[in-house]
């Protein structure tokens, strides 16, 4: 079942980038998979209605929720910080007013985080996939995952 | 996110009466947070600074009265989160917080509670008022005085063919250099005295005896002073080596030692400006903050003569650091620290800056 959702979720995602110009065989590389598939996704041959339908309603939800249901999909962090990241353009942000240097958040499993020199802490969106561990280690809420794209500044 | 809390690096604890240490060792970084008792002096600073509420200060004034034994303070590991917040305030070197074994003292970007003590080694005269009024023995004066000798230069004869032993000479000797050395050979002898001498250890070359003999039987020729008759006490001072050893890591900097000194040789940079303040009403008198206090700033005061009024509890604020400790043990809330500027060092980190302000009112 998590599966179908999954795929759901990528025809979305798919034709999502189809409109912004990107070619099949690209859009097959960024989302790990074959042409054949893709092009079932953008034709609707594949999946159902049913599921389409399902994967639309999830993301119809804010996206703090949205984002929790499809880290829950799959185990692979960097399909579902892919499918994000192309949905909703998130970024993690720091809030220097709240951010004591604690280090906890260096943990990161993805190497994203670091702490430089001049006692800052800087997150490398390209490395970071979204997984939310920095977030629930935070002591002081310093960390903030934001939806550019939705225009929805807010958690 | 609402993602559920959860630490995913250990955080070990090891814990004394004396010391707590915090560790936690991450992919990243080691970090250990250091709390000693030797110089801690139960401030509750700390307590007030941490974001995470994870300190919390211990029965100060019955540990202080030596009533219980406890740890000043505890740090809850499970809340903590080593961010260093509490070490880098700390004003008396009791916590520290090393990040991959470099201290937080050390990291220019943490602010730091600043105080600063310093002996100026030419204008200090090596009295020792400094060393006998420290609260806390931190401040010693090693002096050395030239010997006796040295200063101290001169002859004394007596003419034993004068001398009648009559020990006029002795009773007046400011220095009681000169005996009489008891005959015990009597009654076969007669003279009650064999022997007069002088101590030349304890003879100041004064010239007493010499002026008081009746018999012109003394001879006394003092070195140093041939025409002035006493010592000139500058060129003792000249004479006088020594330095002052302040242990800066005991130092509460609580400038006694400033405010004593007759040369103004020290300068001590307080951590807080401001005042404490004592409401006399709630004071019951039990002599919790006198016990605590690093600074021996607090005393009850006695009444000169029978009758007179004096306030129940009373503070010299010339030598109080406004650590708030007293504050920390009073039971019943009779003592408030109003701290009005810090001698804080600038820091650029926003949260760490916020944390800071909430030390002073």
């Amino acid at each position: 079942m998590p599966e179908h959702i999954l795929s759901g979720i990528k025809a979305i995602v798919a034709m999502k980038l189809r409109r912004k110009g990107k070619l099949q065989r690209e859009i097959a590389e960024y989302l790990n998979t074959n042409r054949t598939e893709i092009s079932h996704y953008l034709q609707g041959r594949h999946p159902s209605k049913k599921v389409l339908r399902m994967s639309q309603e999830i993301l119809k939800l804010p996206p703090q929720y949205a984002v929790r249901i499809i880290n829950t999909l799959t185990e692979d962090r960097e399909i579902t910080s892919r499918i994000i990241k192309v949905l909703y353009n998130p970024k993690i942000e720091v809030r220097e007013d709240r951010c004591i240097l604690c280090g906890a958040c260096l943990e990161c499993p993805y190497n994203a985080i670091e702490m430089d020199t001049r006692g800052t802490v800087v997150v490398d969106n390209s490395r970071c996939r979204l997984c939310g561990r920095c977030l629930s280690l935070c002591p002081t809420g310093a960390l903030k995952l934001v939806f550019l794209d939705n225009n929805r500044m807010e958690e | 996110m609402g993602l559920v809390k959860k630490k995913v690096v250990e955080v070990r604890k090891e814990k004394s009466n004396k010391s707590i240490r915090i560790i936690r060792e991450g992919s990243v970084e080691k970090r250990v947070l250091y709390w000693s008792d030797e110089y801690c002096v139960g401030c509750g600073i700390c307590e007030d600074i941490c974001p995470v509420g994870a300190i919390e200060i211990g029965p100060l004034g019955a540990i202080a009265k030596g009533v219980v034994e406890a740890p000043k303070l505890d740090i809850d590991s499970s809340k903590c989160v080593l961010c260093g917040i509490c070490a880098a305030a700390c004003p008396f070197n009791a916590m520290d917080l090393e990040i991959n074994n470099v201290s937080i003292k050390e990291l220019p970007h943490f602010p730091k509670v600043k105080r600063e003590i310093c002996v100026d080694e030419e204008a200090c005269v090596l009295c020792k008022q400094c060393e006998l009024v420290c609260p806390q023995e931190a401040i010693h004066v090693e002096r050395e005085i030239p010997e006796r000798k040295t200063l101290v230069l001169g002859e004394i004869s007596i003419n034993k063919d004068l001398c009648v032993f009559c020990g006029i000479c002795a009773d007046y000797c400011p220095a009681d250099a000169i005996s009489l050395i008891a005959n015990d050979e009597v009654p076969l002898s007669l003279n009650p005295y064999k022997d007069i001498v002088v101590d030349t250890d304890a003879c100041v070359y004064c010239k007493v005896c010499e002026k008081a003999c009746p018999h012109g039987a003394i001879e006394v020729v003092c070195y140093k002073c041939p025409l002035v008759k006493r010592i000139k006490t500058l060129e003792i001072h000249e004479d006088i080596k020594g330095k002052v050893v302040v242990d800066k890591d005991a130092c509460v900097t609580c400038s006694w030692c400033e405010k004593i000194c007759p040369v103004e040789a020290i300068k001590v940079e307080k951590p807080f400006e401001g005042e404490l303040i004592i409401r006399e009403e709630l004071c019951s008198g039990c002599g919790a903050c006198i016990a605590v206090c690093p600074c021996n700033a607090l005393a009850f005061p006695k009444p000169k003569e029978a009758g007179e009024k004096v306030p129940r509890l009373a503070v010299n604020q010339d030598i109080c650091i406004l650590c708030g400790a007293c504050v920390k043990a009073c039971p019943a809330g009779a003592l408030e620290v109003k701290r009005t500027k810090g001698n804080i060092t600038e820091s650029k980190i926003p949260a760490w800056k916020k944390a800071f302000d909430k030390l002073l009112n």
